[in-house]
């Protein structure tokens, strides 16, 4: 079985190299690529054969393998069937630490080796700390997905606010094979080959560790030793090829599932077809992609693969969701082991948005109360640049707050949900494609993009009853979709691009009335429904079967609830941009403070919610005045350390 | 109004029948217990019996009206079912979640009534859970947590109630403990009960009724004393004992045979 697929897939391996190298602005005849190797003869088309089109061709294929089995690593070792490079987050951590390092060694022309295993090592550690616990693989998938997304917000930080130094990075942070010489692939070529042939090495005693832990060790196998050398070896190659050509998610899900659906189970067999069908996948879709766009755009590799991969994640979603949703199992959540009274802290909270209201209006970078245009600038300025903070927050804090219990899971959030994304492709559609570009026309834009992401993610997940685990997975494709979108338009774009990061970091300056007013429509008409279905969370939070035994019509409920969250998510999205954290993390502190019941949660979170998007607001306007950051980066960068505790401390609530 | 029972019912998941056209009648005031082997559909059945999986094909009865054409607050009022290890967050207060059981009598204002408080009180005396009703869930042993969910199951008010294994996971202690909790309820407030149980020997001391599962059908139903016999017991565990007379309370006794001594 396996030597018939090892040699079928050598053909189309070798097929797809033939048409790869062909492919280009320049036609090639197969005896000049006979000739470059063997007949060198220094003309142009030799030198371009040599050093354009093989290098990309071989490191494609390098990748593709390194990534295949770094996937087929994760997926046994971490008893997971969902896990990858891009799922588990160590594409968004080695990517972050690639740029953070160019930022602080602008002139450095090595291959960001260093910093790539950094951040692949920190977040493959991170995420295996925070579903060790736990079997549940769609909770350390979640974990993964939630620090991607910290991860690429404080990216885009970093890309706003040293645009200079991190330009350069836009084309490889989409994931391109493009190479100019050689160097990329003997520098990568060595490290994948020692973490191949390793794996391989080893792959017997993975056979045995996936018979579990306990069985593994009763027979004798040191059961850490080889998981976390099997999970190194898998990091190692992943680093050695975002390095190089940055990061490329789904081949590292796709290629072992692929391998496996062939009926493979030995792990030595997984291990090296994995390589393979990775490398014919890659390679395959840059061929696919350049004939696509017949080369008149570029359009990264990686984003393709996102949109050939993202289908495949959904059929994956449809096949696991059956086993892991059980019924049984409510929202586990974490209160302080004092709660405070719910009226005085709705007072305290309400004091201090009112004098923080005050204080940012007060206040700027510049104290227009000595001027004679201070009436001007706070009433047409800032007076509704500070209400669409709080408001936005408010509804933010709202959205996540009901997603979370609706989907049984506290690390929920509309842009983990692929709301968001959706939101910011659609706004980004705007700046670029439509004629006229109006803050009215980018909200509607926005608001349009976030519409089709939810019925596309609520079409799809509905055969399986809204469970979470589906909503999650798909959520994730969605959101893979719609960066890929992102990066085509902003790499082949040099207009505006400023501009569009900026939106994408989220961002209350330009707010005007009609955002106030849009939000404040938000929060009258659905903040009432919200509350009012409260009550019946409150019995949904104990779990389905619970909650449908003491007379909850539980499918009814969330649908309600999630069409109200995404639209309140869509709302605020379209207002101020792709604010994240606030949603996730009010919830919490909420919850934290007031304990389990949702009435009372729901004004404390919206209170928190927007407390916090005001004080981001302010603080962006006032410490690099003339110059401002993004309320939208002031919360991740808030929000990420208490993100973090957050994950580690819900891996191991107790029940 | 205690009565409920299905008509040819089929029940499964997808293209997987587990019960195959059964008709089943619990009888009122008493504790029935469901026997069978390992996946026989004991606990799919009950769960069929308290809506929270649908049949395929057939119909339940509910006091005389199916419980199809019945709204899902109806029914809580009525019947009563604690599934099988529920698992919730531990921040929960044990007095917060006998509240719960009171969810099918509130209206949109979501307000504790005079009559939900004395429902909620006698639930947590009844369970013996009244001086830890200010405890989180994730402070109690495992045997107190069953109690409270057996408190709020109780706070429901309703004269049927379904448990789905109530025992599992639970020391012997405990288990005594919760089955002597329910057959008081039953012998002092006459509440219907049915019940899936693993232990046999157990079943046998506490039930009034027992229906034994075997091949997607009822195999045999009756009192302990008709159905735990050798030949069913051979029939449905595939398996050779002995049946005696347990020697405290003189209900049927089931000594297995060892198939290596």
């Amino acid at each position: 079985m396996s030597k018939k697929v090892l040699l079928g897939g050598m053909v189309a391996l070798l097929i797809l190299s033939l048409i790869h190298i062909n492919q280009g602005s320049v036609e090639v005849s197969i005896s000049t690529i006979i000739d470059s190797i063997f007949n060198y003869n220094n003309s142009v088309e030799h030198n371009v054969i040599r050093d354009l089109r093989f290098p990309r061709l071989v490191i494609g294929i390098i990748a593709g393998g390194a990534l295949g089995i770094s996937g087929a690593l994760f997926q046994s070792l971490m008893k997971n069937p969902m896990a990858s490079a891009s799922t588990l987050g160590i594409n968004a951590g080695s990517y972050f630490f690639v740029i953070l390092f160019s930022v602080f060694f602008p002139g450095f022309d090595r291959i960001p080796f260093f910093p790539a295993l950094l951040g692949a090592l920190g977040t493959a550690f991170v995420v295996m700390v925070l579903g060790k616990d736990s079997s549940n693989p769609v909770k350390m998938t979640l974990a993964g997905v939630a620090l991607s997304l910290v991860f690429s917000s404080m990216t885009s930080a970093l890309q706003l606010l040293f645009e200079n130094e991190t330009k350069g990075l836009f084309l490889w942070g989409a994931g391109s094979l493009v190479q100019n010489s050689w160097r990329g692939i003997s520098f990568s070529f060595p490290i994948v080959l020692i973490c191949f042939l390793i794996s391989i090495f080893i792959a017997r005693k993975i056979d045995i560790l996936e018979l579990g832990d306990d069985v593994a060790s009763s027979l004798g196998l040191n059961v850490n030793l080889y998981r976390y050398l099997g999970i190194i070896i898998g990091v190692l190659a992943t680093s050695a090829i975002i390095s190089v050509v940055g990061p490329i998610g789904f081949i590292g899900i796709v290629a072992p599932h692929i391998v496996k659906r062939l009926g493979i189970k030995k792990n030595s067999e997984i291990l090296a077809t994995s390589f393979l069908v990775g490398s014919i996948v890659l390679v395959g879709a840059d061929v696919l992609s350049r004939m696509f766009t017949g080369g008149s755009y570029e359009l990264p590799v990686g984003a393709f693969t996102a949109i050939i991969g993202a289908p495949w994640l959904i059929y994956l979603a449809f096949k696991t969701s059956k086993n892991i949703g059980k019924s049984s199992y409510g929202l586990l959540i974490q209160t302080g082991k004092k709660r405070l009274p719910f009226i005085s802290l709705v007072i305290i909270l309400t004091i201090v948005i009112i004098a923080t209201f005050i204080l940012s209006l007060g206040n700027g970078g510049f104290d227009f109360f000595n001027s004679d245009t201070a009436e001007f600038v706070i009433a047409k300025i800032r007076l509704p640049r500070i209400l669409t903070a709080l408001l936005a927050g408010i509804v933010l804090a709202i959205s996540g707050f009901l997603l979370q219990t609706v989907l049984n899971n506290t690390l929920a959030d509309p842009s983990i949900l692929g709301v968001t994304p959706g939101a910011a492709l659609g706004a980004l559609f705007a700046i670029y494609f439509l004629p006229k570009t109006t803050s009215l026309t980018i909200s509607l834009s926005a608001f349009a993009g976030a519409i089709i992401a939810s019925i596309i993610i609520f079409s799809i997940s509905r055969k399986s009853k809204y469970n979470s685990t589906m909503l999650v997975l798909v959520g994730m494709a969605v959101t893979a979709i719609c960066d890929a979108g992102l990066n085509i338009i902003i790499i082949n774009t040099t207009v505006g691009k400023s501009a569009s990061l900026v939106w994408l970091a989220g961002s209350t300056y330009g707010s005007n009335w009609n955002n106030v007013i849009t939000l404040v429509l938000g929060i009258v008409i659905l903040g009432p429904i919200s509350w009012l279905i409260c009550k019946d969370l409150d019995a949904i939070m104990l779990g389905e079967d619970v909650a449908t035994a003491i007379g909850s019509d539980v499918l009814k409920v969330r649908v309600i609830a999630s069409v109200i969250g995404i639209f309140l998510a869509s709302i605020a999205v379209s207002a101020v941009g792709t604010v994240g954290f606030i949603g996730l993390l009010s919830p919490h502190m909420a919850r934290f403070i007031t304990g389990i019941k949702h009435r009372k949660n729901l004004v404390v979170t919206a209170l928190i919610g927007g407390l916090l998007l005001l004080i981001a607001d302010f603080i962006g306007r006032i410490v690099i005045y003339p110059s401002e950051i993004p309320s939208g980066l002031v919360v991740s960068i808030m929000g990420a350390p208490y993100f973090l505790w957050l994950l580690h401390s819900t891996s191991k609530i107790k029940r | 109004m205690k009565n409920i029972q299905g008509h040819n019912l089929t029940i499964g998941y997808e293209d997987t029948v587990i019960i195959d056209d059964v008709s089943i009648e619990f009888p009122v005031n008493k504790i029935t217990i469901l026997i069978g082997a390992n996946g026989c559909g004991k606990s799919t059945m009950l769960r069929s019996f308290a809506r929270l999986l649908k049949p395929m094909d057939g119909d339940i009865e509910l006091n005389g009206r199916s419980i199809s054409s019945l709204s899902n607050k109806q029914i809580s009022r009525e019947l009563a079912i604690l599934p099988q290890n529920p698992v919730v967050s531990g921040s929960i207060t044990v007095r917060e979640l006998v509240e719960m059981g009171r969810f099918p009598y509130q209206n949109w204002r979501n307000k504790l009534d005079e009559k939900d408080k004395k429902m909620i009180e006698k639930a947590l005396k009844d369970t013996n859970m009244l001086e830890f009703s200010d405890r989180t869930l994730d402070s109690l042993s495992g045997g107190q947590r069953q109690r409270v969910w057996i408190a709020m199951v109780l706070a429901q008010d309703t004269d049927i109630i379904l448990l789905d294994e109530p025992t599992t996971y639970l020391d012997v202690t405990y288990q005594i403990d919760i089955l002597d909790l329910v057959y008081k309820l039953n012998k002092e407030e006459g509440k219907t009960i049915v019940m899936v149980l693993h232990d046999l020997n157990l079943s046998c001391r506490y039930a009034d009724h027992i229906i034994a599962l075997k091949d997607k059908k009822v195999y045999k139903q009756g009192t302990p004393n008709d159905v735990v016999t050798k030949e069913v017991v051979k029939h449905i565990f595939d398996m050779d004992c002995e049946i005696i007379k347990d020697p405290l309370y003189k209900t049927p006794m089931f000594v297995p045979y060892s198939r290596a001594i």
